[in-house]
């Protein structure tokens, strides 16, 4: 593991000798979640992606995720992580965002590993058998919980009639199997250590059984940041891609686990029993639009967003 | 041979005597060592229940570990600087807030406690911003303060400012009357009654105040820490819970509660160091 | 003979201007001659510690007045010091013995500190506390911690000392002790002092003047001359056939079974 450790610094510090050696670097901002889906960037920092394009990256993980569009608008970050919901939520309340990179999309049902997991005896297979019953989400009235009764739903079921139990992720195993919920929506690498044991069981991908190709989750700035400097936006989101393309290259190439093991600090052992989603390279403004329509629907937005000015022109 | 025989009547007979003279001073200390003692006994049969729940299966769930793949957590996690550097950026930044807020609440405490009208205008805005809790101002507060080092000063001088104010006017106002009436017979006039007199009398009071702001400011550094964090203790329990580590998670936890007990512990010494008449007014 | 401290017409109502004011004496006049000891004995509640404060400028009279030396006073005068019968709380917890007899001297400039300590040891000898300088009050026992009160009395050097039932928290042994050395101290050091207490034999005992308050609404009943030899003695003075006939006097003014006389 020392080994490729290194091995990696010696080709970032190769990249760095590249034209942006000595030149003053940009420093920026990132707020981002401890989880797979910020992989590319990492990749892009450790193979020196945005020293090569002059900027310094400074990571600030938010185990939650909250305090990315606070952080935003209080000019704490530059950039930030976030998931659909929360950036179409802020951008109803007036908050002025713009989607600048992509972060996470379905876009393979064989790719969508997370999941509705319940316990194999309860005997529960769709959403018209979660009636009455308590589902358990990270955070109510956000992406998870969105997906949650969209797929119950599709399933015959009244999403109203299905009590939502906020659970942290990390507790969501135990609380499946100790019955404070009935079923839970699990997310990687939890739903991966849980479903190898066989009390637990998955009865559905609801990302990719109600919407194919969603774009769960974006790189965000303010709208006033991306006017301010689009140089540096620019730059950011050509090393990003370029971290994206490594990444999406080298999906089973053990060099990753150091890597992923670095910001989510979970031990590369438990790492190697993943599956590595490929990362998207464009944001979908469509995909955008169906999960406004879901948002309505749900009663989480009042009208539809303008996506179209939403989305930065170099996200696409 | 008659020597050693007499040699244990001797000491026996001082023995009796000592445990009928010295009877009132010994007692209080040997009752304490003795709660301490079971104290102690208690903690160390809940957590060789916690090691057995685990190992034996009693409690399942992988968020359980036993206590010593705990201990065995925080020793590397402590020699490491895993756990031991975000445990001192905790403490520096507890530290820092604790300081401000506790100045601040001493000194607007002490006027307060000195004039009425100030404790009339100020107290119930006092009284209605007191019982806010901390994880509920923190979001709104992000867009203020940001998401870094002065949020969390902030709230935890917050947290520290309220005990100490309350107490140090609690502790002004409680000042003995016949102590200011002494300080009027003698002529001392009204700033050196303030600085010689009622500051001194009131000082157990604040002292209370900044032991109670002491374990609050720890507990809000974690929360905010926990809710806006990428740094401190704080951050690491909720980032070893998501990266599935709950050895290092319950590491990081005993290190606090070992955190708050030697806090305390060294606030009782100072306070007896310094105010060795505390409890014998 | 010019008085001293002298109360002419002293009133005081509690609570003035409220619907439950109540009145706590009234008319009350009395001339105490320099090195005078005149106790002032009365039932309880009858107003004799406000009195005493109003005398010490502690307190304000609702009406009347009080001088001093021919000053009217309107404030705690200087060379006027009051002795609280709750010693335990008027010595400050924080402060050595040293430093609580020091604490009126501490205005006087830094050059004359060292020369006022050493007087302060010497007060501190005078009450029978040498040696006891660097210990805490909460250190001494009752009667010892109301002896240091007294030698930072002293240490004011007042002309008028004001005693509020200064012994009526030790055991009856200790309060002998602290009365006569109340009677030394005020032979050598020629204050005028003022008793109040419902003690009438230490009363008779220490004064040379007893003024007797009434039941309330309270007046000043009588003022009777002691006339008792001095020193006095415990043993022999209370077996004095004058201190019996006091002593008799005064129980029964005070338990209301006699209209006052002249003795």
């Amino acid at each position: 593991m020392l080994n490729r450790r290194s091995l990696l610094q010696t080709g970032a510090a190769l990249a760095v000798a590249g034209p942006a050696r000595g030149a003053e670097l940009e420093r920026v901002r990132v707020s981002i979640i401890p989880i797979n889906d910020v992989t590319p960037l990492f990749v892009a920092i450790e193979r020196g992606f945005f020293r090569n394009e002059g900027l310094l990256v400074d990571t600030s993980p938010s185990a939650g995720g909250a305090t990315g569009i606070p952080g935003l608008v209080a000019g704490s970050y530059d950039i930030a992580y976030g998931n659909v919901v929360s950036t179409l939520l802020a951008a109803q309340q007036g908050i002025e965002l713009r989607v600048i990179a992509p972060g996470t999309k379905i876009q393979e049902a064989r790719n969508d590993h997370s999941a509705i997991v319940v316990r194999r005896e309860s005997g529960i297979r769709s959403g018209k058998d979660l009636e009455g019953k308590v589902v358990g989400v990270n955070t109510r009235n956000n992406v998870i919980w969105l997906y949650a009764r969209a797929w119950i739903k599709a399933t015959g079921g009244n999403p109203d009639r299905v009590t939502y139990k906020e659970i942290p992720h990390p507790q969501m195993e135990d609380a499946i199997r100790q019955k404070q919920v009935d079923a839970g929506y699990m997310v990687v690498p939890y739903v991966t250590l849980a479903t190898a044991k066989p009390e637990f069981e998955k009865i559905a991908h609801p990302y990719s059984a109600v919407q194919l190709g969603v774009d769960v989750g974006q790189y965000l700035a303010t709208a006033s940041f991306v006017q301010s400097k689009p140089e540096t936006v620019a730059k950011f989101v050509r090393a990003l891609r370029r971290g994206i393309e490594w990444y999406n290259a080298n999906l089973t190439n053990p060099d990753l686990l150091p890597i992923i093991s670095g910001f989510t600090k979970i031990e590369v052992p438990l790492l190697k029993t993943l599956t590595l989603p490929p990362a998207p390279l464009v944001v979908e403004p469509a995909q955008m639009e169906r999960t406004t329509q879901l948002m309505i629907e749900h009663r989480l937005l009042r009208k539809p967003v303008d996506v179209k000015a939403l989305v930065a022109p170099m996200a696409l | 041979m008659g020597q050693s025989l007499a040699a244990p009547a001797v000491a026996r007979a001082t023995t009796a005597r000592s445990a009928g003279s010295q009877n009132p001073a010994p007692r209080p200390r040997r009752n304490w060592a003795h709660t301490r003692a079971s104290g102690f006994a208690l903690i160390l049969v809940l957590l060789a229940l916690w090691e057995a729940s685990s190992r034996l299966g009693w409690v399942q769930g992988q968020s359980w570990p036993p206590f010593s793949a705990v201990l065995v957590a925080a020793w590397r996690g402590t020699l490491g600087g895993e756990l031991s550097l975000p445990l001192l950026s905790t403490i520096g930044r507890m530290l820092a807030g604790y300081a401000i807020g506790c100045s601040l609440g001493v000194a607007l405490g002490l006027l307060l406690g000195a004039n009425r009208w100030i404790r009339w205008i100020v107290l119930p805005v006092v009284e209605m911003i007191r019982p806010i809790p901390i994880p509920a101002i923190v979001p709104p507060l992000i867009l203020f303060l940001g998401i870094d080092d002065a949020l969390k000063v902030f709230v935890v001088a917050l947290a520290s400012f309220f005990p100490a104010l309350i107490n140090t006017m609690a502790g002004v106002l409680g000042v003995d009357d016949v102590l200011l009436q002494t300080a009027r017979t003698f002529r001392v006039g009204w700033s050196r009654t303030v600085l010689r007199v009622v500051l001194p009398a009131t000082l157990p009071a604040i002292a209370s105040g900044l032991r109670v702001a002491i374990g609050l400011a720890l507990v809000v550094t974690v929360v905010a820490e926990m809710i806006a964090g990428s740094a401190g203790i704080g951050y690491y329990i909720v980032q070893m819970q998501y990266a599935l580590r709950p050895d290092a998670m319950y590491a990081a936890v005993l290190c606090l509660a070992v955190t708050g007990y030697v806090l305390n512990r060294l606030f009782l010494i100072g306070e007896a160091r310094l105010m060795p008449w505390m409890g014998r007014g | 003979m010019s008085a001293r401290l002298r109360l002419s017409n002293v009133r005081k109502v509690y609570g003035e201007g409220s619907p439950d004011a109540y009145l706590a004496f009234d008319s009350i006049s009395l001339d105490v001659a320099p090195s005078e000891f005149v106790a002032v004995v009365g039932p309880s509640g009858c107003g004799k510690s406000t009195l005493l404060r109003i005398a010490a400028g502690l307190a304000p009279a609702s009406a009347g007045e009080v001088e001093l030396d021919g000053r009217s006073v309107s404030g705690p005068p200087p060379g006027v010091v009051y002795l609280f019968q709750q010693y335990a709380k008027s010595l400050f917890p924080w402060r050595t013995v040293i430093d609580n007899v020091m604490f009126p001297l501490e205005a006087a400039p830094r050059s004359e500190r060292r020369s006022l300590r050493e007087r302060c040891s010497e007060y501190l000898k005078q009450v029978g506390l040498a040696g006891f300088e660097n210990k805490y009050p909460w250190q001494l026992s009752g009667g010892m911690q109301q002896r240091v009160a007294i030698a930072r009395a002293l240490a004011a050097e007042p002309r008028v000392l004001l005693l509020d039932e200064p012994f009526s928290a030790v055991d009856a042994l200790t309060r002998m002790e602290l009365q006569s050395l109340v009677l030394d101290l005020w032979r050598e050091n020629r204050f005028t002092a003022v008793l109040v207490t419902h003690d009438v034999e230490e009363a008779v005992f220490l004064a040379d003047r007893v003024a007797v308050l009434s039941h309330r609404p309270t007046t000043l009943s009588e003022v009777i001359e002691v006339g008792l030899p001095r020193p006095r003695d415990h043993i022999a003075t209370r077996e004095d056939k004058r201190f019996l006939e006091l002593r008799h006097h005064l129980m029964e003014a005070l338990l209301g079974r006699l209209a006052p006389v002249a003795a």
